[in-house]
């Protein structure tokens, strides 16, 4: 019987990283930042994330920092360039797009990242901005002389993050882009892509191949189901509310499958902790059926609203 | 932080006592918020705290309770965690062996839904390394065995007295908020022997996810920590510490040395850094750095000479330097 994942503690440090950049991706909603991290800053793997807090945050009254997966680490001058895609959908994102210079505070890198000693091929699969570390991912494998086929979907053009748009140009991966308004490739839904493309069936079927996916957690219970379907492993990279992103808060407890790989010895039998066990987790670990969707459904209005327009 | 007053550098006595215990420093890390002392290894001078209170063990493991278990709100957040726990017997196999390098003294966090099980729970400790006890009479997220059981001065003081007689390590009692009257319950735990009382636990709050209009916690309710508590903290533990006789320890909300700082004012012996722990895993050093580097500029000699100094406007200022 396979075995859950065990915790993952790398080295990892707090840093004050200086924006780079920040700033709308051009005709989308979303949001790109690059941050320099200095040389203490370890290197992060794949499917690894940060927890952020922009300066404004504390003088805001913001407590916590927020998670987000590193969608890239270049290694720069004097240490990493990381880049971070986001969305503004709470009042931590917010303040992030507002501070486009100066620094921001950031931990890491965290978490368990993505498993890429498969020898078959690499199937990445994102959904909206779950598309940023497999970003990290694809280029990653270029830089060690592997492909990989990605499939990005979106529900359309504003929700579109693909890897040029994010700097990463792949030469040795395909890109197969989906939305769900048709405005960019495949009219439909990004698995559909596995029914009308016979190369990503094949490469479904070779020997060691994997899938890589991130997105709205309905996404990722679809590509487990797919997955499993055709004996195919599949790592996804899961969300939940966090307050510290180092294993101690208890808050991002994912429901574990009662039929996925066995809980090892002191961990929770009921749970998944997704910044140490995750954020990449094999998907047959999670039970879908109790898992609750951790995205905000009320739409954020912006602090200036809030306040009137003073800040504006 | 300000350091305004410049009277000699001293080297101040930053100890304070609680029971039969000696704590080497002002500022210890609260139940729940710092896991069991061993995660972060060495990564962070822990020898700076003056002591570590671990996630409250129960008799068996628990699950802790349904996600979602947390969500921010201004300036604090809401949890509802649950005791999510490894349970005794892994508690002491696994967890307090790891503790025993740690240099800064463990205190065991334990909780029980009876006294009966409290009672276990101590004595099997007794064996166990850990310098000593508090006892979770305040959790706001279990169904059975929270702050609303606790709440209840006659049964906090009858428990309390049996716990008296089986332990001589410290006996800390931490309390709920959500009273009417926190100085009955702390009175009555003093009665019972208890060496010290901890407040505030969390006061219960809930947050509301409109557009799925439905609780943002799984189990409804959950627990308010963090800056946006702390003036009602402190206003409990300076009600509290005028109270009792044993020492207050004090929490809820604290970031920075000046929050500490005046919480030590308002009657606390020594305190205690939760939430901040989970903004920045160092927060509960640098507090410590904080306060003795502003003891040592203000000339404080012991750290003890701080506590309930506070003083209300009229009060003994006629040699300030406005009169």
């Amino acid at each position: 019987m396979e075995r859950a994942p065990e915790a993952v503690r790398t080295a990892f440090a707090q840093v004050d990283a200086e924006v780079l950049r920040n700033e709308p991706l051009p005709g989308t909603r979303l949001w790109w930042a690059e941050l320099n991290a200095p040389a203490d800053f370890p290197e992060p793997l794949p499917g690894q994330f940060v927890m952020v807090a922009p300066r404004l945050a504390r003088a805001s009254g913001q407590l916590l920092a927020r998670p987000f997966s590193l969608a890239r680490a270049v290694r720069s001058d004097g240490g990493w360039t990381l880049g971070i895609l986001y969305a503004r959908v709470g009042r931590g994102t917010d303040l992030m797009s507002r501070q486009a210079a100066g620094s921001w505070s950031v931990l890491g890198p965290l978490g368990r990242g993505f498993q890429v000693d498969h020898k078959g091929p690499a199937l990445l699969v994102g959904g909206g901005r779950g598309t940023a570390p497999l970003v990290f991912l694809a280029e990653w494998l270029e830089a060690r002389g592997r492909g990989c086929e990605f499939l990005v979907g979106a529900r359309g053009q504003a929700d579109w993050a693909g890897p040029e748009e994010m700097g990463v140009h792949l030469t040795r991966s395909r890109v197969w882009p989906a939305t769900e308004d048709g405005s960019r490739g495949l009219d439909g839904r990004v698995l559909e892509l596995f029914a009308r493309e016979p190369v990503l069936a094949e490469a479904l079927a070779a020997k060691g191949a994997r899938i890589h996916a991130c997105g709205p957690h309905g996404l990722l219970a679809a590509v487990g189901a797919l997955g499993q379907g055709f004996g195919v492993p599949v790592d996804v990279s899961i969300e939940a509310h966090m307050a510290c992103g180092t294993g101690i808060c208890r808050s991002c407890m994912v429901p574990r499958a009662a039929d996925g790989p066995k809980a090892r010895k002191g961990q929770n039998e009921s749970y998944l902790v997704s910044c140490l066990e995750g954020p990449v987790v094999p998907a047959a670990c999670v039970d879908w059926a109790r898992d609750r969707d951790s995205a905000p459904a009320t739409a954020y209005e912006p602090l200036d609203i809030e306040l009137g327009g003073a800040l504006a | 932080m300000s350091t305004t007053a410049s009277p000699p550098r001293v080297q101040t006595d930053l100890s304070v006592r609680i029971g039969s215990l000696t704590l080497t420093g002002p500022v210890l890390v609260a139940s729940g918020t710092y896991g069991y002392g061993d995660e972060f290894g060495a990564r962070f001078s822990i020898e700076r705290l003056g002591g570590i209170v671990t996630k409250t063990v129960t008799l068996k493991p628990r699950a802790g309770n349904p996600p979602h278990r947390m969500v921010e709100t201004p300036s604090g957040m809401l949890n509802s965690i649950g005791l999510e726990n490894v349970g005794l017997k892994a508690f002491i196999a696994d967890k307090l062996p790891k503790l025993a390098a740690v240099p800064t003294a463990i205190l065991a966090s334990v909780g029980g839904e009876t006294p009966g099980e409290l009672f276990r729970l101590v004595r099997a400790l007794e064996a166990a390394p850990c310098a000593g006890y508090e006892i979770n009479f305040s959790c706001p997220n279990v169904a059975r065995g929270g702050a609303r059981y606790w709440a209840d001065a006659r049964r906090l003081e009858t428990t309390t007295r049996k716990l008296r007689t089986l332990t001589a390590r410290p006996l800390i009692a931490k309390l709920t908020p959500n009273a009417t009257d926190p100085s009955a319950l702390a009175r009555a735990c003093e009665q019972g022997g208890a060496d010290a009382v901890s407040l505030v636990n969390t006061f219960v709050g809930t947050a509301i996810d409109l557009e799925r209009r439905r609780f943002v916690l799984g189990r409804a309710s959950g627990g308010l920590s963090g800056p946006a508590i702390k003036p009602l903290a402190l206003a409990q533990v300076h009600e509290v510490s005028g109270a009792v006789k044993i020492p207050v320890i004090g929490m809820g909300g604290i970031v920075t040395a000046t929050d500490a700082l005046e919480f030590l004012l308002a009657g606390a012996a020594c305190v205690q850094v939760g939430t901040a722990s989970f903004a920045r895993p160092d927060a509960p050093m640098r507090v410590a750095e904080g306060v003795a580097a502003w003891c040592a500029a203000h000339g404080i000699a012991h750290v003890a000479d701080l506590v309930r100094t506070v003083r209300v406007w009229g009060e003994g200022e006629e040699g300030d330097a406005w009169t």
